[in-house]
């Protein structure tokens, strides 16, 4: 999941915001920066991460959240 | 049409994709050959980088030249325990190879042998397979989406991104166009084409597979309403991933040696499949992990450590998110090729329209491309995806390019009509309600249960849920925001899509390929050899069958891969 995008080392340029799959990132008209907009959205593609000129925006491994298991049954150990 | 322009964005094409992922790529790509004018839509990012091809590792099955075409089509057949239309299979493999050539024309890469032909490995034990593999090792899909995105705009295949289409538009039983919103800045779009072709992917349930999770199944629901019909529902397919972190590739772990094992370090698929043990379709794993897990034994671990180093090496992630994350791994501890992992079962990219051989669907001027078309009962195997998107994208994009021929002008479009569909799309928005996400957390704890081990008892329980689901959760739910609106009519499309499911699950009283029914765990060929097909008629849901037709097939008899399984023990 995305974890942070640090708003010093953001320019703004909007590039992660365009390439969100998920359209979790949006550009602040305020301050005119990347923020998470949408964070429950994130599917860890790490693609905003990747595509940040400068290198301010941190993704995790770990997922955002974990769906309700199928396969172990309800009340035993989760898959979280 | 003065009124049309006032009600929103009024756009004029020949053909219009949905969807711009691998399959609405190669459709574009392949339609620019007999019309000026190609739109493509998506709900997503820029031409490239949408849809779940993207994320893949860009493995892609194929006929090896010289080979019997007619081996690798038995093989598929036996995983399918029969269930299939065995000449779209031998369609779709006689022009495998020629896609791989395409791609590499593209500047796509594959793994190769010493002697430099390309290295394949067969999926899921079976003996006649070739799954192609992407390189550098974790980013061939992106390469594959770029190489066809440069093609298209070579050929001025035209994009508008973060639509999200919410209906087609009819005209005297044809479709001739689509409606839909920005999902940013709320703009409303009338799309008018001669025909339109549908390339949305299918439906996850956004469970745990995350390459998966822009497929909510909204292209099921639109074909569904107009009318074409849709197959296989009973049929879901499994997927298996690990439970901390993501993974691409494990097709190819399997058959390289990696095993599943249980808390005790015991290989548990054995007991359940001596012959294939753990390298065998994923929904026969979930199965057997659903069945350990009900008698207490539980978690399961992936365990690499059976595994050749040069073949760890060689699915070492190299590039792109797979790499990034990889490296993130290794900095936290997490070593997947030398410790074990822990695993699970999750609903993978489900899709069941119906079309013909020329994707054509039974409603005039929709054509179906993709993993959208469903071929399968459920199983899957390694490169499939890819191999079926490029072939069933090329052949939508010249049958519907053929189709324009016959249709000189756009049709007339209602404008009454659109101010209806514009009204409902746009009604849920600003409404205090549910929010859409806790809707589909309801959707997913309704039906997660009960899509591997199914009986009457649980099917029953489960399509009451998502019934009051439709009737009175959905329309409570509230959009806050553009953003919001279009998920919540995404998780609309999931709830029609389980609601399918369920009651095609219920009809099938037999267990086939990924359809396993607790209280008929029999496989039935005497009732049983036949496609359950749904649409929609007059608003009725409406059922029938079609039996496999196997007077006029080539092959009558086949091996059945479910019979290299046993559950009940």
């Amino acid at each position: 999941m995305i974890t942070e995008i640090n708003s010093a080392k953001c320019t703004g340029c909007g590039i992660c915001v365009d390439l969100c799959n998920m359209d979790v990132l949006r550009l602040d008209t305020s301050n005119g920066k990347a923020y998470i907009a949408y964070h429950e959205d994130c599917m860890t593609c790490f693609e905003c991460a990747l595509s940040c000129p400068e290198g301010a925006v941190e993704v995790s491994f770990v997922p955002e959240f974990t769906p309700p298991s199928i396969v172990f049954p309800q009340g035993g150990k989760n898959n979280g | 049409m003065a009124n049309l322009e006032e009600l929103g964005e009024v756009i004029k094409t020949d053909v219009l994709v949905i969807g711009g992922g691998l399959s609405g790529l190669w459709a574009a790509n392949s339609a620019r050959d007999f019309v000026e004018n190609v739109l493509i839509v998506d709900k997503g990012p820029p031409m490239g980088y949408a849809g779940e091809g993207y994320f893949s590792g860009g493995n892609i099955q194929a006929l090896p030249p010289g080979e019997d075409v007619d081996e690798y089509v038995k093989d598929v057949i036996s995983l399918g325990d029969g269930l299939y239309e065995q000449d779209l299979l031998e369609k779709i493999f006689k022009q495998s190879w020629d896609r791989i050539e395409d791609f590499r024309g593209m500047g796509v890469e594959f793994e190769e042998e010493e002697d430099g032909t390309l290295k394949y490995i067969a999926q899921r034990g079976l003996k006649h397979n070739a799954c192609y593999i992407g390189k550098p090792s974790g980013a061939g899909g992106r390469d594959m989406m770029l190489g066809l995105a440069r093609e298209a705009k070579r050929l001025g295949v035209k994009y508008l991104s973060r639509v999200y289409i919410t209906d087609l538009i009819k005209q005297d039983d044809a479709v001739v166009g689509a409606v839909g919103f920005n999902i940013r800045d709320g703009q409303f779009y009338i799309l008018k084409a001669k025909t339109v072709i549908l390339a949305t992917g299918g439906c996850s349930f956004r469970g745990g597979y995350e390459d998966t999770h822009m497929c909510y199944g909204e292209g099921i629901e639109l074909a569904f309403n107009a009318g074409a019909e849709l197959f296989n529902l009973e049929f879901v397919t499994m997927w298996i991933i690990p439970t901390k972190f993501r993974w691409e590739g494990v097709t190819f772990l399997l058959p390289l040696g990696a095993v599943f094992v249980n808390e005790q370090g015991d290989s548990f698929m054995e007991k359940y499949s001596p012959i294939f043990k753990s390298n065998c379709d994923y929904n026969f794993i979930a199965r057997a992990m659903a069945i350990e897990a009900k008698q207490g034994r539980y978690p399961f671990y992936l365990d690499c450590s059976g595994m050749k180093p040069a073949d760890k090496e060689l699915m070492t992630p190299a590039e792109g998110w797979t790499a990034l994350m990889y490296k993130q791994l290794l900095e936290a501890g997490i070593r997947p090729f030398e410790e074990r992992q822990e695993w699970t079962a999750t609903p993978w990219t489900n899709s069941f329209v119906h079309s013909d051989h020329e994707m054509r669907t039974i409603v005039p001027g929709l054509f179906v491309a993709g993993v959208l078309r469903n071929v399968d009962p459920g199983i899957y195997f390694g490169g499939w995806s890819i191999c079926k998107t490029a072939a069933f994208g090329r052949w939508a994009g010249e049958s519907a390019g053929n189709y324009v021929k016959s249709r000189s002008m756009l049709a007339k479009i209602n404008e009454r009509q659109i101010r209806e569909l514009k009204q409902a799309t746009y009604t849920p928005l600003g409404k205090i309600g549910i929010d859409p996400e806790e809707v589909l957390r309801e959707l997913q704890s309704a039906i997660f249960p009960v899509l591997i081990l199914k009986n009457e008892e649980n099917l029953s329980r489960a399509l009451k849920k998502v019934e009051v689901m439709k009737n009175e959760t959905l329309p409570r739910a509230g959009a806050p925001d553009l953003h919001r609106l279009a998920k919540l009519k995404g998780i609309g499309s999931m709830v029609l899509v389980a609601e399918l499911i369920l009651r095609a699950s219920l009809m099938r009283t037999e267990s086939r390929a990924s359809h396993y029914r607790e209280d008929y765990p029999d496989r039935d060929d005497k009732n049983w050899l036949k496609w359950i097909m749904a649409n929609q008629r007059d608003g009725k849901l409406s059922f029938r069958f079609e039996p496999v037709p196997l007077a006029k097939y080539k092959h009558k008899t086949w091996r059945c891969y479910s019979d290299n399984f046993n559950f009940l023990k």
